[in-house]
């Protein structure tokens, strides 16, 4: 299988004000292609400057990332940028949707971002797919202010779905749902990992990791890693 | 960007207007002032341009028109006699500002000028005029209207009017020649000296001799040789006039440019003002972009265009306000046509304020929006 992710041996230092804080301390971790990867650990533990990192959003102050083949730890800011618009979807745990966009605008912002340049008719039908995929056909030209919180997760997996990324990075995408939501946009994930793209999620909620290869951190390093099998899930309904 | 910039505007409507409303009365501000300085300089120019060439010979100093000049009829027909002079060109002339209780009310003052009968064309250049350009031949109380006169007492070709208990017969009405603000000519009502002189009261009185060099002679020289013959009395000529431009313009230009500047700074920061704390709202929102591979660059624009959308709507509306705040402004000065549309210098002026004020003001914000930290900011909830 293809390695998609490889940190080796990468350190996080911040400096405040003199005292030294570690949020990494020598942490190793490969994501193959395929996967669906749940991150786990306590408040604190490095979790969120983890992928930070593995999504080109920060570099670690020593060690090294590879991300699909290419050594990011010593790109520059504009490089790490292009990465992020290409290889990477995200998903927040706040939705973070653009207020005074349509629903469909909100899915079409990111290929904006990309140099591939896309007639209007495609760019539209690649817009519509990616919607009616998350189940939400219906609500395209809503604003966002108009959903509810898991129609709005499912507006941002779309958007992160639209560039057709390597992988999804995921921070506590569940954070803010109710119980049925989480189930939903569960079932989401999963489908969208099966249809062949990578998931690394974190996350608080044992529930949600079922079926992935969960992670557990612990003061800036992997304490444990295993594989948890249950129950085949149903498959996602396809509607829109 | 440049849609979601404007989506953004539209998302945050009554910040959008408060920032509208404060560019639009700085564009309405700046406009007007402009014109009223344009107006006032084409008006004096264009008044000052009947001395262009010629010499008015005045007493009590210089002055255009030289209402407070006057001097014994005598005076005026040894000056007249002179050698420098082209006496078929040149006039004694009468000039006195009409009054009394008949005189329509408002606007500009309107000038009685007497001039010699044959000699119009020495004050009234090359206009043109409507009906007869002299008052050779014809009756005692034949007048030449200036447009705005004629307008005021609401008189045409032919019509006899009264003023004072004095009657006028209209035989010649002169086109416009004040593009804004009426001059001097436009609200004159020219007859023959002797008619002027008695409706004025001043027998044997005028108030100077507009005169034409002779060819051989240069103005300056003309200037000089009076100068040295008639010690008591001034020449009034175009230098005078551009001097006469540059003292009541200068001061005023000064003022106005200086007002213009702080409308221009307090626009600025206002519009200014405004994006920094739409950044400041959205610090979010473009950690998101950032986060999600939208490149610096992208998020500049953005906020230059959006700053660009505020500027220019607000800019748009002023523009438009202008001419009927400018009219109303002139209804209250007693301005009598409302056909006033803004002067393309004035225009040019004001769309490229409009357009530094929208990108300068933009420049601050956007640096701010590209000082944001995508992971900062999507820590900060
Ligand atoms: N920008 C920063 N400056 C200083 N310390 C930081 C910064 N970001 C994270 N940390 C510290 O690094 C450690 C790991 O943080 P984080 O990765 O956010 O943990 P988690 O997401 O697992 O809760 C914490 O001790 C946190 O206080
Ligand atoms: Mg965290």
């Amino acid at each position: 299988m293809k390695t998609l992710v490889n940190g080796i041996e990468l350190w996080k230092t911040y400096d405040l004000g003199g005292v030294q804080v570690n949020a990494l301390r020598g942490l190793n971790i490969t994501v193959d292609k395929g996967e669906f990867v749940s991150i786990m650990g306590p408040s604190g533990s490095g979790k969120s400057t983890l992928m930070n990192m593995i999504g080109c959003l920060d570099s670690p102050t020593e060690g090294d990332l590879f991300i699909d083949g290419k050594k990011t730890s010593d790109m520059s800011e504009s490089e790490l940028t292009k990465i992020r618009s290409e290889k990477i979807g995200f998903i927040f745990q706040t939705f973070n949707l653009l207020p005074a966009l349509t629903v469909r605008d909100n899915v079409e912002f990111p290929l904006r971002n990309i140099n591939k340049k896309l007639s209007k008719s495609s760019r539209r039908k690649v817009v519509e797919e990616c919607l009616k995929m998350v189940g939400l056909g219906h609500r395209m030209d809503h604003l966002p202010g108009k959903l509810s919180g898991g129609e709005r997760q499912r507006v941002a997996i779309a958007r992160a779905l639209v560039n057709r990324p390597k992988f999804i990075l995921a921070d506590e995408p569940t954070g803010n749902l109710d119980s049925e939501a989480t189930e939903n946009i569960m079932e989401l994930l999963h489908h969208v990992n099966r249809e062949g793209t990578t998931v690394i999620m974190v996350t608080h909620d044992k529930e949600t990791t079922k079926n992935t290869r969960i992670l557990r951190i612990r003061d800036g390093v992997i304490e444990s890693n295993r594989m948890r099998t249950d129950s085949i899930p149903i498959p996602y309904p396809v509607t829109g | 960007m440049l849609d979601v910039a404007f989506k953004d505007f539209k998302a945050k409507k009554s910040r959008a207007a408060m920032c509208i409303v404060g560019v639009m009365a700085c564009v309405l501000l700046i406009g007007v002032v402009n014109i009223v300085m344009y107006e006032m300089e084409s008006g004096l120019k264009g008044d000052l341009g009947t001395v262009n060439g010629k010499l008015y010979f005045e007493q009590n100093g210089t002055a255009y028109p030289p209402v407070r000049s006057i001097m014994n009829e005598d005076i005026g027909n040894e000056v007249m006699n002179r050698s420098e002079v082209d006496a078929e060109k040149s006039t004694k002339a009468l000039f006195a500002p009409l009054q009394g209780d008949s005189v329509p009310n408002g606007g500009n003052p309107r000038m009685v000028v007497g001039l010699t009968p044959g000699k119009e064309r020495a004050f009234i250049g090359n206009v043109e005029v409507d009906g007869k350009s002299s008052l050779v031949g014809e009756g005692e109380n034949a007048v030449i209207m200036g447009s705005e006169a004629a307008k005021d007492f609401n008189v045409t070709l032919g019509d006899t009017f009264t003023v004072n208990d004095n009657e006028f017969e209209v035989v010649g009405i002169m086109e416009k020649v004040g593009s804004g603000w009426p001059l001097t000519i436009d609200n004159s009502l020219i007859m023959s000296l002797p008619y002027a002189q008695s409706i004025s009261d001043r027998p044997d009185f005028i108030s100077t001799v507009i005169i034409e060099p002779n060819a051989e002679y240069s103005v300056q020289t003309v200037e000089n040789n009076l100068q040295d013959a008639y010690p008591k009395y001034v020449t009034y000529s175009e230098k005078d006039a551009q001097k006469t431009i540059d003292e009541n313009l200068k001061g005023v230009m000064v003022f106005m440019n200086m007002v213009i500047a702080m409308i221009f700074a307090v626009s600025m920061v206002l519009i200014m003002n405004v994006m920094m704390m739409s950044v400041k709202e959205k610090t979010k929102e473009i950690g998101t972009m950032r986060a999600i591979g939208t490149r610096k660059r992208s998020i500049m624009s953005l906020i230059i265009y959006e700053s660009l959308i505020l500027s220019s709507i607000g800019g748009i509306i002023g523009i438009l306000l202008i001419p009927p705040t400018y009219n109303l402004l002139g209804m209250f000065m007693g301005a009598t046509s409302f056909n006033f549309t803004i002067p393309t210098t004035v225009l040019v002026q004001v769309a490229l304020i409009v357009l530094v004020i929208g990108t300068f003001s933009g420049l601050l914000p956007a640096y701010l929006a590209n000082r944001i930290s995508p992971i900062e900011a999507l820590r900060y909830e």
